[in-house]
């Protein structure tokens, strides 16, 4: 269910013309060992660099996770957040949380106080799991091995998943850093006008006052 | 640039021992007698050198020797460390048109005397410097950017960024003084964002055509690791070396007789590491040949911070917390921030450099304790962080 649930979203959007399967197969076996794990947040950086991937791409491709249409519920959860730059706490403050006041965001941990233009420029990006968009009720026998392959995906038939246990490797090329908010945007841009995500302009819109002069930078 | 807001980043002690090294005499014009000289007054100070520059007993040159040392180096103990994507010098390219490149651009100031600018904005350059190989090809570039005026204990103070750009191993340090920075009403991150972007699209830096690449924060992590394994490593060879053959051996029989699985290897582990913790308790500081570990801070889950440190900068190897911590940090092989006290070799002779670096944002964050030699050979011990960084990342 789980799977299909992503496959489905892989081939109805345009993910599937910007990334293969292989990826997409990765991208599956992380998403699932974070929800074994009982995790929050799938992080593009962690995946970026397991996968050798540039950051931008690994963006883009969590950004089509959360494009389901609007109102309906989407496997992933938009978080913008900075980090708290008091040594010592480096608390994840998220715009969707932790705005106390209009422009100004406020760490709890530490009790300092940031305005929206400082952070902006140091924004980075983690995406929630919707647990619940996962949740249905099950209606077929789970022990028929017949069914158990009739659910599997296309591109899974001929092997396993990859697997993404063995995280530490030491042959990783190096990929290429850390992503703003800015460089999001671009990833959210496709080459014919379209955009990835929705759910991230939205976002994008609602915490970015004066838009088009931060994105001039 | 010699001005009060200057010269309040140093001591006045400092400044009295300069001046006193170049034997300018009549130094009691600085603190004349039976006048109560206030903390921030810097008046005498800022009138004494000009004088003296102007009367030619102090050169220019060596005033920008005492400031260089001190503005770009010694004073500075908070770096920002990026990677360098781009820049219009290629590493190992012998530069033969260097006096071409500094007259086409007189606005990067190149070896222009601090004496003789005058401040006029903020983000604004003061000097460029170069630093050649032996085979003449350009190793670093160097800029001081006057970032902003601040309100510190000893009144409003020019906040100074100096950025070293490391062409031999692509990296780039934004670095500053801590406690100027901190008196800033600005986030340090923004300031260091701000600054980034300044060298990267407004002039004079333009013509350097310099691309500023953030660290992804779970390589940056990994990166920590590394240098933290690497350092560790000889103080596990040296328990090794003391831990009998037949060790194993017998935690797998206890094991056994106490019906727990003995193929679960962490539980071997953990029992070897109380061998460890009792051998390390006989390790001094001597033991170690290339320095050793004295804090680190790793994340358990995404909610949960686990660290330690010892606050005299002794190693980490003899604590219990270390060695109840080490099976967890092995297994995910990343550490937010680690603390080294590296022995560092310059000209034979032997400098301790004690460091902290941490992964925050999109940047290391290395700090300089002031301990040991702390202000002797740093460009060299700047260096030599350039290249642990680049060697493990």
């Amino acid at each position: 269910m789980f799977l299909n649930k992503l496959e489905e979203i892989y081939k109805s959007s345009m993910c599937n013309q910007y990334y293969n399967a292989d990826l997409f197969t990765s991208f599956y076996s992380y998403f699932q060992n974070s929800m074994e794990e009982k995790r929050k947040y799938l992080t593009p950086y962690e995946f970026a660099y397991i996968n050798s991937l540039n950051t931008e791409d690994a963006i883009r491709l969590f950004l089509f996770f959360t494009n389901e249409e609007i109102n309906k519920d989407s496997a992933l959860i938009i978080k913008p957040f900075f980090e708290c730059d008091n040594h010592d706490c480096d608390y994840k403050i998220f715009l969707d949380e932790d705005s106390v006041d209009e422009g100004i965001y406020h760490c709890i941990l530490c009790s300092k106080e940031y305005l929206h233009d400082e952070i902006i420029s140091s924004v980075k990006i983690y995406f929630e799991i919707n647990y619940k968009f996962f949740e249905e009720v099950e209606q077929y026998d789970k022990n028929s091995t017949y069914e158990i392959l009739k659910r599997l995906p296309g591109n899974l038939k001929d092997g396993s998943p990859l697997s993404t246990r063995d995280y530490y490797k030491e042959e990783f090329l190096p990929d290429k850093g850390a992503t703003s908010i800015r460089d999001v945007l671009q990833a959210n841009q496709l080459e014919d006008g379209k955009v990835v995500s929705k759910s991230f302009e939205e976002v994008a819109l609602k915490f970015a006052e004066d838009y088009s002069m931060f994105l001039e930078g | 640039m010699i001005s009060e807001e200057t010269l309040r980043n140093f001591y006045k002690k400092e400044i009295r021992q300069f001046l006193k090294n170049k034997n300018i005499e009549r130094l009691e014009r600085l603190n004349p007698k039976g006048v109560t000289q206030k903390l921030g007054d810097y008046s005498n100070y800022v009138a004494v050198i000009k004088e003296e520059v102007r009367s030619g007993r102090l050169t220019k040159k060596s005033l920008d020797d005492f400031l260089y040392s001190n503005l770009f180096h010694s004073k500075n103990n908070l770096h920002y460390i990026f990677e360098l994507e781009d820049f219009i010098i290629k590493q190992g390219v012998p530069f033969d048109r260097f006096s071409d490149f500094v007259s086409k651009n007189p606005g990067l100031l190149v070896n222009e005397y601090l004496f003789d600018k005058a401040i006029s904005t903020d983000w604004e350059l003061c000097q460029t410097r170069f630093n050649f190989n032996s085979d003449n090809s350009i190793a670093t570039i160097e800029f001081l950017i006057k970032v902003l005026p601040v309100k510190t204990a000893r009144g409003t103070t020019h906040l100074f960024a100096a950025v070293t750009v490391n062409l031999t191993e692509k990296l780039i340090s934004i670095k500053y003084n801590q406690t100027v920075l901190e008196c800033s009403a600005h986030s340090k991150t923004w300031l260091t964002s701000t600054l980034k972007n300044t060298l990267v699209s407004r002039a004079p830096f333009t013509s350097l055509k310099m691309l500023i690449k953030g660290i992804n924060e779970y390589h940056g992590k990994k990166t920590i690791f590394k240098m933290f394994n690497n350092l560790s490593q000889e103080a596990e060879k040296i328990l090794n070396s003391h831990v009998k053959d037949d060790t194993k051996q017998k935690i797998i029989q206890f094991l056994e007789e106490m019906g727990i699985n003995p193929e679960r290897d962490e539980y071997v582990k953990q029992i070897i590491s109380v061998v460890y913790q009792d051998l390390s308790e006989s390790f001094d500081n001597n033991t170690f040949k290339d320095g050793w570990v004295f804090r680190f801070v790793f994340r358990e889950g995404e909610f949960t911070r686990a660290s330690s440190r010892s606050d005299n900068f002794d190693p980490i190897y003899n604590s219990q917390v270390y060695w109840n911590l080490k099976e967890l940090i092995y297994k995910k092989a990343e550490l937010i921030e680690a603390g080294f006290n590296w022995f560092i070799k310059i000209n034979n002779e032997t400098f301790t450099l004690f460091t902290r670096i941490e992964i925050k944002g999109d940047a290391f964050i290395v700090y300089y304790y002031n301990k040991g030699r702390y202000k002797l050979k740093r460009k060299e011990k700047e260096n030599y962080v350039f290249k642990q960084i680049r060697g493990n990342l």
